[in-house]
């Protein structure tokens, strides 16, 4: 690591835990608790500088009030080609030609038009539409699960809801649904079209295309449908619609299942909540609020790259320099919520930074949270029979940055024999 | 991916077929009579769009068994020169593109 460097005439905070904060954030515990090294860092300052081996700086923002301000910052963009290209980084980072007409990647004057033409249809009224089928969906993977001795809630049922949920929203033929399970965990672990598998990618956009084609002949009464519909005004081009079909379907499915996952481990280990739930189940929904600030599955926002020199908490940014808010560190934050590391689903949660703010606030947060409460309220009488079927130790973390959350629930039910009570 | 069937690969289709199933594909989704499709003007400039560009290489691979990439309506933007390219992939050649699968 080089010396500090002096931006602005302050000096930029280099990894102040480690030699190599970087190393740090790569390390297996992290996974498991990334809680207390992000703690750690929020307490010694608001931005920190990160310098990944053959990439430009990339500044980790772990205070609410400075990660708020640069989530609505609008010289943070999404393009690195709009800040200069940065070293380490691509045109569209990640974008394959076919897919980069998404709303997450995209800036101002672009995502604007795109945001209204996918938000228009996206109406809370078609997501609370969802529902019956949402909870159809709960009961039918609930049964087929709890024939079984030991099973596993993440795979067994949030996988599966997450999976029919978005399928249903988008329209997606039940009889489809099988070749999402062919193209397996691989496919739902793209979050960034760049990384997919090129094969992966090709079945997907070869897939949707048809749909697409097969949607225009004959009109359903769908998200897609909607979105194709010519209103005689401005739509989404043949790009534009691949783009979001695809990232529609990717982009909430991971985490959608870790919401579910932390949100069930949460109350696997606080039977008093689980009580307090059954016996008024309006409370689900300010209980999940809680789980997305208290372990938010986004553990940092999409990158972003600064556009020009921006002055950001005790440093200046430099144009070309990436930016990562840390969600999970904002949604700690003494300063903004009173004893953060307590669960407490009777606070007010409001302005958690779960599902980001500002232009790129997650356009899917209702439908999040609609089957995040459909699962709790499905599997709330389950749960205080289920004892963890592996040692606490045992379980698995989702790695690295992006995401944190549990990534499989094995349980049994509570006096089938040997149990490791959770 | 789904491996494709050798047999279908190797399936004689003569030129005519092949421009004639195009037309009227191409026709259909950009709305229009097969009548006035030209085959040496860019589809495009029928108002092809991506997604139907994608569609319609789709529909290649499945009605006469090769194996297309997604860009090919990009690379052979008019009905004959995607004909004259299907027709020198060599039956039982799976395609050009095989690295890409
Ligand atoms: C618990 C589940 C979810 C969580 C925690 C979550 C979280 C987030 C966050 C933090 C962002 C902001 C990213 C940034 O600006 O850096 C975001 C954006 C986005 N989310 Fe979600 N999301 C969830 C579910 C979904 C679902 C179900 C969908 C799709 C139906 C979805 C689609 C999107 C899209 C398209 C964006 C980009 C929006 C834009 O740029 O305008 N998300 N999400």
């Amino acid at each position: 690591m080089s010396e500090p460097s002096t931006a602005g005439g302050v000096v930029a905070r280099q990894c102040p835990v480690d030699t190599s904060l970087h190393s740090r954030l790569r390390s297996p515990d992290f996974a498991a608790n990334p809680f207390t090294p992000l703690g750690e860092l929020r307490e010694r300052g608001p931005v920190h500088r990160c310098e990944p081996p053959g990439s430009s700086p990339i500044w980790l923002i772990t205070r609410y009030a400075e990660g708020a301000a640069a989530l609505l910052d609008r010289r943070l963009v999404k393009d690195p080609t709009a800040a200069g290209l940065p070293a380490g980084w691509q045109p569209g980072e990640g974008t394959s030609q076919l897919w980069s007409r998404d709303l997450a990647s995209n800036d101002p004057p672009h995502h604007t038009r795109l945001r209204r033409l996918v938000a228009r249809p996206f109406t809370p009224r078609r997501v609370e539409s969802l529902r019956p089928g949402i909870e159809q969906a709960a009961r039918d993977l609930r049964e087929r699960m709890v024939k079984q001795d030991t099973f596993d809630l993440i795979t067994d049922f949030a996988g599966g809801l997450t999976t029919a949920t978005i399928c249903d929203l988008l329209g997606i033929p039940a009889g489809d649904r099988e070749l999402f399970q062919t193209w397996g965990d691989r496919f739902f672990t793209v979050t960034v079209p760049g990384q997919a598998d090129n094969d992966l990618f090709v079945a997907i956009t070869k897939y949707f295309a048809r749909l697409i084609v097969r949607r225009r002949e004959e009109p359903q009464d769908d998200l897609l449908s909607a979105l194709i519909r010519d209103t005689g005004e401005d739509r989404l081009d043949g790009h534009e619609l691949i783009s979001m079909a695809a990232s529609l379907l990717i982009t909430g499915h991971e985490p959608g299942v870790r919401l579910i996952g932390n949100a069930l481990y949460l109350l696997l280990r606080r039977p008093e909540q689980v009580q307090a739930l059954q016996e008024d189940p309006t409370r689900i929904p300010a209980t999940i609020r809680e789980v997305l600030r208290f372990d938010s599955p986004a553990l940092t926002s999409l990158v972003r790259f600064a556009a020009e020199d921006v002055e950001l908490g005790d440093v200046v940014i430099r144009r070309g320099d990436a930016v990562l808010v840390s969600l999970v560190a904002a949604n700690r934050d003494p300063a903004r919520f009173a004893d953060p590391d307590e669960f407490r689903p009777s606070r007010d949660t409001t302005g958690h930074l779960g599902f980001g703010l500002g232009i790129h606030f997650c356009i899917g947060a209702q439908l999040a949270q609609l089957e995040a409460e459909v699962a709790l309220r499905e599997l709330l009488p389950l749960l205080p029979h289920l004892r963890l079927a592996v040692p606490v130790d045992d379980l698995r973390w989702h790695p690295g940055l992006q995401m944190y959350g549990i990534r499989d629930l094995p349980v049994r039910m509570a006096g089938a024999e040997s149990g490791t009570p959770g | 991916m789904s491996t494709r069937n050798e047999a279908r690969g190797r399936q004689q289709v003569d030129a005519e077929q092949l421009r004639g199933w195009l037309v009227a594909r191409a026709a259909r989704y950009v709305r229009m009579d097969a009548a006035d499709v030209d085959c040496d003007l860019a589809l495009s400039q029928y108002g092809m769009d991506s997604v139907s560009a994608v569609a319609i290489a789709v529909d290649l691979e499945d009605t006469f068994g090769v194996v297309l990439d997604v860009d090919t309506l990009w690379k052979y933007p008019t009905v004959n020169q995607v004909v004259e390219m299907l027709l020198s992939l060599r039956p039982g050649v799976r395609d050009q593109r095989e690295e890409l699968r």
